[in-house]
């Protein structure tokens, strides 16, 4: 069983280095096969340069680079590195230390034991929660979840969260069907998930939000979330 | 094969609609002989105030026991100087990196 790891990255030259020794140390103390597969979308600080120094010391096997010519966006970087990656299960998740690599055994140990197609990291659950929000930051995230869950009904606590193990079959369906941008992205891939018939287990995680003051959550994201939740209400 | 969402929530309102409408017949014909007409006669009105109530008071409260875990920053800063070791060994980290850790 391999898993691989796809890491799309903008600007991330100084957390790649932190986040692949995080990842390859919790495999390899887990006793799992892996693999990275960083899909850069021509960082301006040279992300790249590396990755490829990533690669070079710990070996092509277990480092895959994607490198594209502009930022895409996240859809297609996952899409891309899906096309790259080897693995029969996949992980997706943050590059920038907000999710932390622990959390993959029990993901892992999730999906093997109840057998789900998805197993989702919630912060809202089971355990989990995040630092460094403070509370309009923690109201805004409970309003809008709140909001998914009495549109939505999705049965899954956490719908914008990025940090899912995967069964590879699941991204290769369910990802080229994905319209939403934005949060709405990872809230439409567990609703045509499960509409599709694939099950989803949860496991508690850590979010460490450690970008204080530079916000991912402005009125253009907060526009592009009430967008794309209609847009699930109205086509799913 | 199921309903869309909004067309679950049109069956929902339609049904509510129904039997309120129904309701309001029945009061009409029997006239005001219970005290309930308050909430027959205005059904629709106490169903968005206990919907917004509830809406309300849930995130007042996911808001207030939103977990904290202080633990997990600490732990984090920790690997990241054991990280940076071994990158710095390892040649992917080429010289003393700013500090990451960004405060507010």
């Amino acid at each position: 069983m391999l898993y691989s790891v796809i890491l799309p990255t903008y600007n991330e030259r100084e957390n790649l280095p932190i986040i692949y020794y995080l990842i390859d140390k919790t495999f390899t103390d887990a006793k799992l096969n892996y693999e990275v597969v960083i899909v850069d979308d021509s960082s301006p600080d040279n992300t790249l340069e590396v990755a490829q120094a990533i690669q070079k010391s710990y070996g092509t096997e277990h480092v895959t680079i994607v490198s594209r010519k502009g930022k895409l966006g996240l859809g297609t970087a996952y899409i891309a590195g899906l096309q790259a990656a080897k693995g029969d299960r996949i992980v997706l998740m943050d590059a920038d230390l907000s999710h932390h690599p622990k959390f993959i055994p029990q993901m892992v140990q999730k999906m093997d034991s109840t057998k789900v197609d998805i197993v989702t990291g919630t912060r809202y659950a089971h355990g989990g929660g995040v630092y460094g929000w403070d509370w309009k930051r923690k109201l805004t995230s409970t309003g809008a979840n709140f909001l998914a869950h009495f549109l939505l009904h999705p049965g899954v606590s956490d719908l914008t969260g990025s940090f899912r193990l995967y069964e590879r079959n699941v991204l290769e369906q369910i990802l080229p069907q994905i319209r939403c941008k934005g949060y709405a992205f990872q809230m439409e891939i567990i609703v045509r998930s499960k509409q599709a018939g694939f099950t989803v287990g949860e496991v508690g995680i850590s979010f460490v939000d450690r970008i204080y003051g530079q916000s991912k959550l402005g009125t253009k994201e907060i526009v592009m979330y009430v967008q794309g939740l209609l847009q699930l209400f109205f086509t799913t | 094969m199921s309903l869309l969402h909004y067309q679950q929530f049109l069956v929902a309102g339609i049904v509510f609609l129904s039997i309120w409408y129904a309701a309001l017949r029945q009061q009409e014909q029997q006239g005001d002989t219970t005290n309930n007409s308050i909430f027959i006669t205005y059904a629709p009105v106490w169903l968005i105030a206990f919907l917004g109530v509830y809406a309300g008071s849930s995130v007042l409260y996911g808001t207030a026991t939103f977990k904290d875990t202080p633990e997990a920053a600490k732990e984090l800063e920790q690997q990241i100087k054991e990280a940076q070791e071994e990158m710095t060994k390892r040649g992917i980290i080429q010289q003393q990196q700013p500090t990451i850790s960004k405060t507010k």
